[in-house]
């Protein structure tokens, strides 16, 4: 294995759904020992005698569209195999370069393995509201009193105090109470949610940082410490230059495609694709014209001579006209290959881009030409393509691509590496504290 | 200089003049770091960016005082030799610098700063990264949200795809260059060795989709825009309209599901197999909303909300950037940051989480060349060559106690 740039931390992760794995995800790409703790119906809704999913497995036929309940999981090829819980791919996605602990906390013996883990730990990364980490004996107070020097880091919707602290949340919760979702929308709609839960890559991007900063203070002076993250304050702080407007302003955010800046800015409609051979879909392109300059290489591009009339040759101009430009524009790009268009328009210092599907991002030659498409073999799954790791050091790197750990997949290993006999382990199995398959008889 | 601790002793020169680097550095900040903003003798086109605000002249950008504030700011010109030889011994002095630099300039600044000074880490953080075939193309905010495949996902799937509110790609880029940042600083307490970390928008936020690159990759399907629902399996979490607004309603998990059925006053539809999964309930989501409608639409945003959220279901009201001005939570969270000179009743957010190395007191974005003084000063500089690079246009001052 290469020494990564976080060799020697280790980080037990405690997250679910994105923002925590995503944490803990980015610490394990930097090289640190993450293991990933699970309770026995971590992965569930794939539950082997959830009714809802057996009628599923029983119904679906290979070649036709995934049905409904297995979508969400995205297994390969929409099979969810015989361990669905395994196979899921937005679970293997989130959690690649993390070893597998799957154990009852709750149990005598669960407490015990937590200890002892905490002792031998660096970083806990938890995502669990405040009365969720307390019920679990996760949080600050009995973790630090073990070992001092833990960095405690937890990843909540609203943060730890405040009078919302026990709110419940997601990311498009946490989306619409930061602002973001009504100022995104068309110039005379209603509000508009993001195509992803966006809070929370955000949050959990934030919390990396918040990670290696608090392992750098620990250098230092030393001591550990609990991080309080709020995925609200986090979302929020990406929207600060547009709340210092509004504080000022008294007004919302202008919303749809167009600049503030320059004219015209827009998303235009261009020739349709079939890409995964079913349907014919929408493909667009986004153009900025920043200055007379670029407008008057556009021109040059486009050779429509609509486009000369003198109304448009000043920046109020064009905004006056933006309705109209946007028709001519869009009559211009509709039959042309997005592509090829956008690659014309850059050879000719205009900024454009292809409106990137999300086959087009795994396809991308700019992508796979620094190396951020990767893949690895998953046991049970097999190899198939994932995103890479984005950052790029010149004196490291790429990382390795672990895979993902199966359910309590190395629980036997790292139970070894924290002192426990052989014959404890075996206890430990009996007993059902260490488990390495959902329960039967549904979610708890 | 007081006894440093913690990232305080991390010295940080901020050369961008975009959001991704300049979000990079101000994250740097507020955990504790010494920030320097270097910015041309005419200001940093940052100074310009919109949202302008209106309420003082000269307009001042929000974008500047906010991502500027916890820096030092010196204005200098280092294009020409002289400057670029002051510049050095800034650098000389620094452990990180931030750069936004297209893509060859990038390259070849960093093999000049870098010759000499083999623990210094530049951060790089672009649209599309210092190499590949896209690596000099130009961008905008609009087309970094089509790089990154959200624009795509985003607004009607009967209408043309619909960029964020704000340039939330580069923000992204910038968390990422933060971490590169961090990242590099920890490899050289091992080596000794600085690096140059390369960022680009487009791979952070391609890193930042939920499950798109695996639905291509494990099963060929492209993922399309679903409005104000979460495709393409999961429902509700979704914006509803109430009578006052919207609300954003969350309940993908079966426990969930039962529990807004009964908070709704709609205990049969907890039982109703058709509606047994998220998945299946994606598939029927028009009949659902118009179920939960009556219920919804005579109850406000602040009744829907509190009553789902004591069913442990989540839920919140859509709120306008106003209102999450008066948010109680972000205050009582201690949140905001007041930046005075930016006009009245400016408010923006402060340190986004505290770290033990936060700063405890808030410090406003830089005036032009307010601390070109102390920094050069820092460096070793005496008044004489100060005045000089002075004279000759190549830095600039303000006030004569500056810092």
């Amino acid at each position: 294995m290469t020494e990564g740039m976080l060799s020697g931390i280790r980080v037990v992760e405690f997250g679910y759904a994105w923002a925590g794995p995503l944490v803990g995800k980015t610490l394990g790409d930097l090289g640190a020992d993450v293991i990933k703790l699970e309770q026995d119906n971590s992965r569930g809704g794939h539950l082997p005698d959830d009714p809802a999913l057996r009628a599923a497995l029983d119904d679906w036929r290979r070649g036709e569209e995934v049905e409904p309940t297995l979508r969400a999981s995205v297994f390969p090829e929409g099979e969810p195999g015989s361990e669905p819980w395994n196979r899921a791919g937005i679970f293997n996605k989130h959690n690649r370069n993390k070893r597998g602990l799957c154990a009852d906390l709750k149990s005598d013996s669960g407490k015990r393995i937590w200890r002892r883990l905490v002792e031998a730990s660096d970083v806990i990364v938890d995502n669990f509201s405040p009365r969720g980490s307390k019920s679990l004996g996760i949080d600050y107070e009995t973790v630090s009193e073990w070992n001092p020097q833990i960095i405690s880091v937890s990843c909540t919707g609203y943060g730890h105090t405040g009078p919302f602290r026990q709110r419940v949340s997601y990311g498009p919760v946490l989306e619409a109470h930061a602002g973001g979702a009504l100022a995104t929308g068309y110039a005379e709609g209603g509000p508009m949610k993001m195509g992803h839960a966006f809070p929370d890559p955000i949050g959990g991007l934030h919390g990396a940082f918040a990670v290696l900063a608090a392992l750098w203070e620990r250098e230092e002076s030393g001591r550990g410490c609990f991080l309080d993250l709020s995925q609200l304050q986090t979302y929020a702080a990406v929207a600060g230059d547009l709340i210092l407007e509004t504080s000022v302003q008294g007004q919302a955010p202008t919303r749809g495609n167009r600049s503030r800046s320059c004219a015209p800015q827009g998303v235009y409609r261009c020739r349709d694709e079939r890409p995964d051979s079913r349907e014919s879909m929408d493909m667009w392109i986004a153009i900025t014209i920043e200055d007379d300059a670029a407008w008057g290489r556009f021109r040059d591009v486009v050779g429509d001579e609509r486009l000369d009339d003198l109304r448009f040759a000043t920046l109020a101009g064009r905004y006056e006209h933006h309705d109209e430009l946007d028709t001519l524009i869009g009559e211009w790009t509709r039959p042309q290959d997005r592509f090829e268009l956008a690659g014309r328009l850059q050879a000719a210092q205009i900024t454009a881009l292809p409106v990137m599907t999300n086959g087009d991002l795994v396809e991308s030659a700019h992508l796979r030409d620094r190396g951020f498409i990767v893949q690895w073999d998953q046991p049970g799954v097999g190899v198939y393509e994932y995103g890479g790791f984005p950052i790029h050091f010149s004196d490291w790197g790429p990382p390795e691509m672990r895979p993902a750990p199966l359910l309590g997949g190395d629980n036997r290993q790292i139970c070894e590496e924290l002192g426990f006999s052989a014959a404890e382990i075996d206890e430990f199995v009996a007993d059902g504290t260490l488990v390495d398959r959902p329960p039967v008889g549904g979610s708890r | 200089m007081p006894e440093t601790s913690g990232l305080s002793s991390v010295r940080v020169l901020d050369l961008s003049d975009n959001v991704s680097g300049a979000y990079a550095a101000r994250l740097l900040a507020t955990a504790g770091a010494q920030v320097t903003l270097v910015e041309p003798t005419g200001g940093s086109p940052l100074r310009s960016r919109p949202p302008l605000l209106s309420s003082r002249e000269p307009k001042r950008s929000a974008a500047f005082e906010y991502l500027s504030a916890w820096k030092r700011g010196a204005a200098l010109d280092w294009s020409t030799e002289a400057g670029w030889s002051v510049l050095g011994r800034l650098l000389d002095r620094c452990d990180v610098v931030i750069t936004t630099l297209p893509a060859g300039e990038a390259l070849d600044f960093d093999g000049r700063v870098r010759s000499g000074r083999p623990s210094l880490i530049h951060v790089s953080a672009t649209s599309y990264g210092l190499t590949g075939p896209w690596a000099g193309w130009r961008s905008s905010d609009l087309t970094d949200w089509a790089a990154s495949g959200y624009l795509y996902i985003t607004g009607d799937p009967l209408r043309e795809p619909l960029q964020g509110a704000g340039p939330w790609a580069s923000y992204v880029a910038g968390i990422g260059a933060a971490i590169g940042a961090m990242s590099a600083l920890h490899a050289r307490r091992a080596t000794g060795r600085g690096q140059l970390v390369d960022v680009g928008a487009m791979e952070v936020m391609a890193s930042a989709h939920q499950w798109s690159l695996v639905m291509w990759s494990h099963q060929g399907r492209i993922k399309h825009r679903a409005n104000n629902r979460h495709a393409e399996a999961h429902h509700p979490v979704s914006l509803m309209q109430v009578q006052d607004g919207w609300v954003c309603i969350a309940a993908p998990t079966q426990a969930q599901w039962v529990n807004l059925c009964i908070a709704l006053e709609l205990p049969d539809m907890a039982d109703d197999p058709r509606y047994a999964t998220a998945g299946l309930r994606f598939d029927v989501a028009e009949e659902i909303d118009g179920r939960f409608a009556p219920f919804l639409m005579a109850r406000t945003r602040t009744e829907v909300v509190e009553h789902l959220q004591g069913f442990h279901v989540p839920a919140s009201a859509v709120l306008s950037m106003d209102e999450v001005l008066g948010d109680e939570q972000l205050q009582a969270r201690a949140f905001w940051a007041y930046p005075e000179a930016a006009g009245d009743g400016a408010k923006m957010p402060g340190v986004p989480f505290a770290l033990p190395s936060s700063p405890e007191s808030f410090r406003a974005a830089p005036e032009l060349g307010e601390h070109t003084r102390a920094v050069l000063q820092g460096a070793g500089l005496g008044e004489e060559e100060i005045a000089s690079l002075a004279e000759a246009g190549m830095i600039a001052l303000r006030g004569a106690g500056d810092d």
